[in-house]
């Protein structure tokens, strides 16, 4: 047994459990151990066995007088040459000379005091370096320290996990710190906790003038009561779907900020804290506001062609009427005439005009109000008339004689439909039949824009709303159109669908919540 | 200035030249008929492609005037079937508000003698008349009826 190298530790420690019963018998002062003493003992041995800390006994003149089988280990060493060797020959020297280890000692023996706190970085030969913490323990008996106890704790690898600890929260940290979106969290009840530097700087309010307000009274007052659903929401677990609130900052503006919120629970599986990430839209507003803008007027360049025929004819037949009045009308009916002509000709050029300045006006993005969806469609469907019948496209529409109430910004609408429509002109180059549709049911207002043109072929149909694909010629579209569209329904809190069949046509549906009127 | 009934017309009152003008707006037909009217053509007119290809095919005419957009087939499109579906030789007019003078697709259909001529929209009165009178001389066409 005592040639098995791996058993070689456990032998002495029989004889060191021996000796530090003896040092324990000196302490109690007696010889002779009675049944019950002798359990008891058997207890502290296994105790000291298997507790996971090192403990090394020394006696006044700083010889072990025992060391556990966990110091052993963690120190290579065997029993024989430790048990009895001068404290100094079991500690390394550098350890000594850095922790001044004996003379702690031997104030703890000349004090009688317990030492706590001290931390030790060891390297034994060929093992990656151990931290310890240490006590020495003064064992008294009759009033004298007779011997020390040091006890060592293994606090490497606690030591490890409180600095990876620390490093994740101070990356995470660093993530919320550098963040550019709001990264706020509040209580269950939605009362701000933390406010990150990029909410800061978006709303002008600092972390302490918001600390325990309720998120919603930040928000804008028409969106303070859809704040204040999706916080109760959250709160009671549910997932809830990002949606785009605005807050007040402390200028007064008002910033449009996407909303995901997420909660975490505690122990008891109660919602204790929630957790909202906003992203600032403002430039991506203004963004998307450009680039219909741009798309608008790429829009306007095709139609140019068409509008120059619409608006030389009237003016055509006006400019002969002068210039037979400028010759000298021969009779009164046909000066009357040519009078008729001209006004009526400088009439309809001025309402191509009109149509075309409501077309290319920019649109205010974000701006919803309750409005009525009819006159939208109805009116973004003349505007474009004049294009239609020029490509031999019969426009039927179909709306409800009721209103169509929804919350929604006129001019995106009107960009969407824009876009719907004059993609259905393209696709049917030698003419056919467009249907514009208004329907109501069940909450939902939807709007169904049919063609009978070329189609979408299938494998680009789920491609069709991504911004800048296109199946046109180069410099003949920009790909734009359909991906703002999506965004747009998106913001309404719609959605936008296509299907379609290559050469019989596509139907696109577009699904918005309906507002029911408010009564007055 | 515009100078008023332009002298040679007036001179051979009884060579009377024909003139089929093709064009969907009545605003434009009105004008144009009584422009030519006034300046001793005998005139008539459609206000679609077919319509026109069926005048063509039917009566003889010394000059036609095409208006590049029409509901049914587009001027150019006219133009070329009216060389291939009809038996009219006479030159062809393109008058539009689509084009500009120097647009290439308007170049392109001069050049390929598809058309004598293009006047564009607003029409200047003596600038068409200019044009008529130069493309049925040097086409030397005889006057029909």
């Amino acid at each position: 047994m005592a040639r098995d190298p791996y058993n070689d530790y456990y032998y002495p420690i029989n004889m060191q459990v021996m000796q530090v019963m003896q040092g324990r018998r000196m302490s109690i002062g007696s010889n002779t151990l009675s049944p019950s003493e002798k359990w008891q003992e058997q207890l502290y041995d296994m105790l000291l066995e298997s507790i996971p800390s090192s403990v090394l006994l020394v006696d006044r003149s700083l010889r072990v007088i025992s060391a556990n089988r966990n110091f052993l280990e963690k120190g290579r060493r065997k029993a024989r040459s430790t048990i009895g060797a001068p404290m100094n020959e079991v500690f390394p020297t550098p350890i000594l000379e850095f922790t001044k280890i004996e003379a702690k000692v031997r104030r703890v023996f000349e004090q009688g005091e317990l030492l706590r706190g001290e931390q030790i970085t060891y390297r034994a030969p060929g093992i990656p370096a151990r931290i310890y913490y240490y006590t020495v323990v003064p064992v008294k008996a009759a009033g004298r320290v007779e011997c020390a106890m040091i006890l060592m704790d293994d606090i490497t690898e606690k030591v490890r996990l409180v600095e990876q600890a620390h490093l994740v929260q101070m990356r995470l940290a660093n993530v919320v710190e550098y963040a550019n979106d709001l990264l706020v969290s509040a209580d269950a009840e939605g009362c701000i906790v933390t406010w990150n530097p990029a909410a800061e700087r978006v709303t002008g309010f600092s972390s302490r003038d918001v600390q325990g307000r309720a998120m919603c009274n930040l928000c804008e007052h028409s969106d303070q009561e859809d704040m204040k659903s999706m916080i109760q929401q959250v709160a009671r677990g549910k997932s809830v779907r990002p949606r785009e609130l605005r807050l007040v900052a402390s200028s007064g503006a008002l910033i449009p900020v996407a909303w995901a919120f997420s909660y975490m629970r505690d122990e008891s599986g109660k919602v204790s804290a929630l957790v909202a990430v906003g992203r600032d839209l403002t430039e991506r507003h203004a963004f998307e506001a450009q680039l219909a803008q741009n798309v608008k007027l790429a829009a306007l360049g095709v139609m140019a062609g068409g509008i120059a025929h619409e608006l030389r004819n009237p003016l055509s037949v006006s400019y002969s009427a002068a210039q037979f009045l400028n010759e000298g009308a021969p009779d009164p009916a046909f000066h009357a005439e040519c009078v008729q002509k001209i006004l009526a000709g400088i009439e309809r050029a001025s309402g191509i005009i009109e149509n075309l300045l409501r077309f290319s006006r920019p649109s205010e993005a974000g701006n919803m109000k309750i409005i009525d969806l009819v006159p939208v469609v109805r009116e973004t469907a003349r505007i474009l008339s004049n294009q239609g019948a020029l490509q031999k496209v019969t426009v039927t529409e179909n709306y409800p004689a009721d209103s169509v109430l929804i919350n929604g910004n006129w001019n995106q609408l009107q960009q969407v439909l824009m876009n719907l429509i004059f993609n259905a002109y393209a696709a049917m180059p030698e003419g056919g039949e467009l249907k514009i549709a208004i329907s109501h049911e069940g909450g939902r207002a939807v709007i169904v824009v049919r063609d009978t043109g070329c189609g979408i072929a299938a494998a680009n149909r789920a491609k069709i709303f991504d911004p800048f694909f296109t199946t046109n010629a180069a410099g003949s579209g920009t790909g734009l159109g359909l991906s703002i569209c999506h965004t747009i329904i998106s913001q309404h809190e719609g959605l936008i669908d296509v299907d379609s069949e290559v050469g019989k046509g596509s139907i696109f549906t577009i699904d918005l919540p309906a507002r029911v009127a408010r009564a007055q | 200035m515009m100078s008023r009934d332009p002298a040679p017309l007036r001179q051979a009152p009884a060579q009377r030249h024909t003139v089929l003008i093709i064009d969907d707006e009545p605003g434009v037909r009105w004008s144009l008929r009584h422009l030519l009217e006034s300046n001793g053509f005998t005139v008539a007119s459609a206000s679609s492609g077919v319509e026109a290809l069926k005048s063509l095919k039917a009566s003889k005419f010394s000059i036609v005037l095409v208006d590049a957009k029409l509901p049914d087939i587009d001027g150019i499109n006219l133009a070329q079937r009216i060389r291939i579906e009809t038996p009219c030789q006479s030159p062809l007019i393109l008058v539009s508000g689509y084009f500009y003078d120097d647009d290439a697709v308007v170049s392109e259909v001069l050049s390929s003698g598809l058309f004598a001529a293009f006047a564009t929209k607003p029409i200047v009165h003596n600038a068409l008349l200019l044009i008529i009178r130069d493309a049925i001389s040097s086409a030397g066409t005889p006057e029909c009826s």
